[in-house]
């Protein structure tokens, strides 16, 4: 009986030690329809989705469309890896595990693409005599002039505007022409008011508003030799301009106030920011008022750009990867191509990544789908057209896309925030980006 | 006789031996897969080229660089110095507040039980929670502790978790409130132990509280004090939660302490070999140190 009881006791202690460290994948079988004869389908393809993802009726979507088209597919749900967080879906491609689909944004496959786990595709197009610049122009992503993603979606930097405050303030809504940081800041100054703890604007404390100025006037990152370009006055210049909007221009709130508050990202639904200049995803805030309850009315328009200068906006390109692990390539580049197609179709509100689309096709889409989800909020066909469907906009990325980039912003925010308190002058922040994203980028080469 | 009663006592101690292997065993697997082989792994790492993202077959040995490397490196050489000033402010202070609470509960005083589970709460409270009350109460513009010094005519008070020169001493603060319920309560045993009749004996030869306090109780409860001051430096050092929960290592770097710059090293920039090789030191920092005050304890306390 003690030697039974022990060996019990032994098997809890071992059963419990090998459930920590069991997974946390789940994964769901999805698509309803079943494969059309002659696909040749063994066993569904493996998509890979964020944990934010799941329950997404869009995914849903798209599997069904997958079914319709004779292609089973499944999900794995894998946990959102979060900002310094050990990406899982890339530890487990490196450690062999299968999938054969995968969406992410360009910025975030550049490691997956540095540890050799994404499938060049090029043969894929060519073998099915598919013309993919034809249908998604620049969009697709590259590296090393190699094919490897197909875009699914832009996401599109807007301004988002409470037309209540603008009301309170006795300010007509502003318009889609000539809007420049410039008119940005006359409008925000009027908006705000301190005591009431409203401010013109909200702009959470991330890396790449440190930079967007200069990008706007078509600074770059890198020059020629492969170094940082962070010793261009226009960098210089971006640097004060951000800063400036909350601690000189009081549009924003101070950076200290932002910090010590720790306002969230979402706090231009608290109903007492008037404006917001984020990526296209944040109009989530206006369309989820399950979420976001809210009894004011949202206004929509391009991103500002420089007095002086071209209208210019922020992207993030999503791509969906084939990664090197797939067991059924050729048919998760089908269904790659299929999806990046249409996914703009399938509800979520997205920009599609299609060139090739006419302007009978995205009148259409805009009034079929996106309008209808900002009719509450008098958002119009011509005031989406104007933001998302400009061609005479110029996108640049959001983010860095280079060697060394996690370093590049990290140097941002720690100098920037240095600056924003007043314990480091202009020159000698600049100064210190510029060192350490030139060591960063040179430790970069070296490995 | 002796030859049948002999086998009994093998046969017993077999038995007692295969239970006790039976009962180790599992945390032994545990200790071997989660702690040695990792740490046999990261000195292995720490001579090699390996970043997590990587391809496999590009990584190098490449002997001591990583090593060589720390000693010109802005980020470690500071990280390690805000660890050893963290340490330098958090340990003697958590010794000292921890004792003299417990010297203090140790007496009859009112509603001891309730003061001696206050003082011991924070030490049970959520770190995440403990620092989002901070961050309210630290508000440099409008927290309550800066609108009371502002009332009390304090025209520039301190910047607390938004200045570089105050962060660290901040952090440490708090870490010293949310931490101190150990101390305390180890001490408090301690106390409680320490035999009544020596100071009776010392009060008779003509000793007054404080004598009877530095050359009674101290040394009789010297042992404990070792054993915390062991603890509390390897915790300090160790130190990661609550700078990442309060300050995220800033502003600037003025609160990156070594372990948090390790996992900005492994998983912001990715050089799993490099970061391998600061853990590495930070290993034998911490051994050292242990090795040190073990020896010192030896030679003052046995």
């Amino acid at each position: 009986m003690k030697k039974l009881v022990a060996i019990v006791l032994c098997l809890c202690l071992a059963l419990t030690m090998l459930t920590a460290c069991g997974g946390a994948n789940s994964s769901s079988q999805v698509g309803s329809t079943p494969t059309s004869a002659g696909s040749g389908q063994t066993k569904p393809l493996r998509w890979a989705i964020k944990a934010s993802e799941a329950g997404r009726q869009e995914i849903q979507n798209l599997i069904d469309l997958a079914a319709e088209n004779g292609i089973q597919v499944e999900t794995v749900v894998l946990p959102d890896p979060a900002a310094g967080e050990a990406d899982k879906l890339l530890i487990s491609l490196m450690g062999g595990e299968s999938f054969d689909l995968f969406m992410t944004a360009y910025a975030n496959a550049i490691p997956y693409y540095n540890a050799g786990v994404l499938e060049p595709l090029d043969s894929y197009a060519e073998q099915a005599g598919y013309d993919v610049e034809k249908t998604f122009g620049q969009y697709p992503a590259r590296f090393d002039d190699q094919l490897y993603g197909m875009p699914a979606f832009v996401d599109t930097a807007v301004t988002l505007y409470n037309k209540a405050l603008f009301d309170k303030a006795g300010i007509p809504y502003p318009t889609a022409e000539n809007w420049t940081w410039e008119e940005f800041i006359r409008v925000g100054k009027q908006l705000t008011n301190e005591a009431e703890g409203i401010y013109g604007a909200f702009n959470p404390l991330w890396a790449h508003y440190n930079y967007m100025y200069a990008m706007q006037k078509g600074a770059e990152h890198y020059k020629a030799d492969g170094t940082s370009n962070y010793d261009d006055p226009l960098f210089k210049e971006a640097l004060k301009f951000y800063y400036d909007l909350g601690n000189v221009e009081h549009v924003n709130p101070e950076y200290l106030v932002q910090k010590s508050k720790q306002m969230p990202l979402d706090y231009f639904t608290s109903g007492n920011i008037g404006m917001s200049v984020a990526g296209g995803w944040t109009t989530v805030w206006l369309t989820d008022t399950e979420k976001y309850p809210r009894d004011w009315k949202a206004g929509m328009l391009p991103m500002p750009y420089p007095e002086g200068e071209k209208p210019s906006t922020s992207v993030v390109v999503s791509n969906f990867y084939v990664p090197a692990t797939s067991e059924q390539k050729e048919l998760a580049f089908q269904c790659a191509a299929l999806f990046a197609e249409n996914m703009y179709l399938m509800g979520g509100g997205r920009v599609p990544a299609r060139v090739d689309l006419t302007d009978e096709e995205i009148n259409s889409y805009i009034e079929s789908s996106l309008a209808p989800s900002l009719a509450n909020d008098g958002i119009t066909v011509e005031e989406i057209r104007a933001a998302w469907f400009n061609p005479e906009i110029r996108p640049f990325d959001e983010k860095v896309v280079g060697a060394a980039a996690a370093d590049i912003n990290k140097a941002f925010m720690d100098e920037g925030g240095l600056y924003a308190i007043g314990e480091q002058d202009l020159d000698t922040t600049m100064a210190n980006i510029k060192a350490r994203a030139d060591k960063a980028i040179q430790d970069t080469a070296e490995q | 006789m002796k030859q049948l009663s002999q086998p009994v006592p093998r046969l017993y101690n077999a038995r007692e031996t295969r239970l006790a292997w039976l009962f180790i065993t599992p945390y032994l697997i545990g200790y071997t897969l989660f702690h040695f082989l990792p740490l046999v792994m990261s000195f292995l790492m720490s001579f090699t080229n390996l970043k997590y993202i990587s391809r496999l077959d590009k990584v190098k040995f490449i002997g001591l660089s990583n090593y060589t490397e720390m000693f010109g490196d802005e980020m470690f050489l500071g990280s390690l110095w805000n660890s050893v000033l963290f340490t330098l402010m958090y340990v003697p202070f958590i010794l000292v507040v921890g004792l003299a609470l417990a010297v203090l509960v140790n007496k009859k005083l009112y509603a001891r039980n309730l003061i001696r589970s206050m003082i011991f709460m924070p030490y049970v409270s959520n770190m995440v929670a403990v620092a989002v009350v901070w961050s309210i109460l630290l508000d440099p513009i409008s927290g309550p502790i800066n609108m009371t010094l502002k009332a009390l005519g304090i025209a520039d008070p301190p910047m607390w978790l938004m200045s570089s020169d105050s962060a660290l001493p901040t952090v440490a603060m708090i870490a010293i409130w949310q931490g101190v319920g150990l101390q305390f309560i180890t001490y408090l045993a301690a106390l409680q132990n320490v035999p009544v009749e020596l100071k009776e004996a010392a009060s008779i030869d003509g000793a007054n509280t404080r004598q009877i306090f530095f050359h009674v109780t101290l040394p009789s409860i010297l042992p404990t004090t070792f054993l915390l001051t062991i603890t509390s430096i390897i915790g300090s050092l160790k130190n990661f939660t609550i700078i990442q929960v309060m300050t995220a290592g800033g502003p600037g770097n003025a609160t990156t302490v070594l372990p948090l710059n390790i996992i900005n090293t492994a998983f912001s920039t990715m050089r799993m070999g490099y970061a391998s090789a600061q853990a590495m030191v930070m290993f034998v920092i911490v051994m050292v140190v242990t090795a040190v005050q073990w020896k010192l304890q030896k030679k003052y306390v046995d």
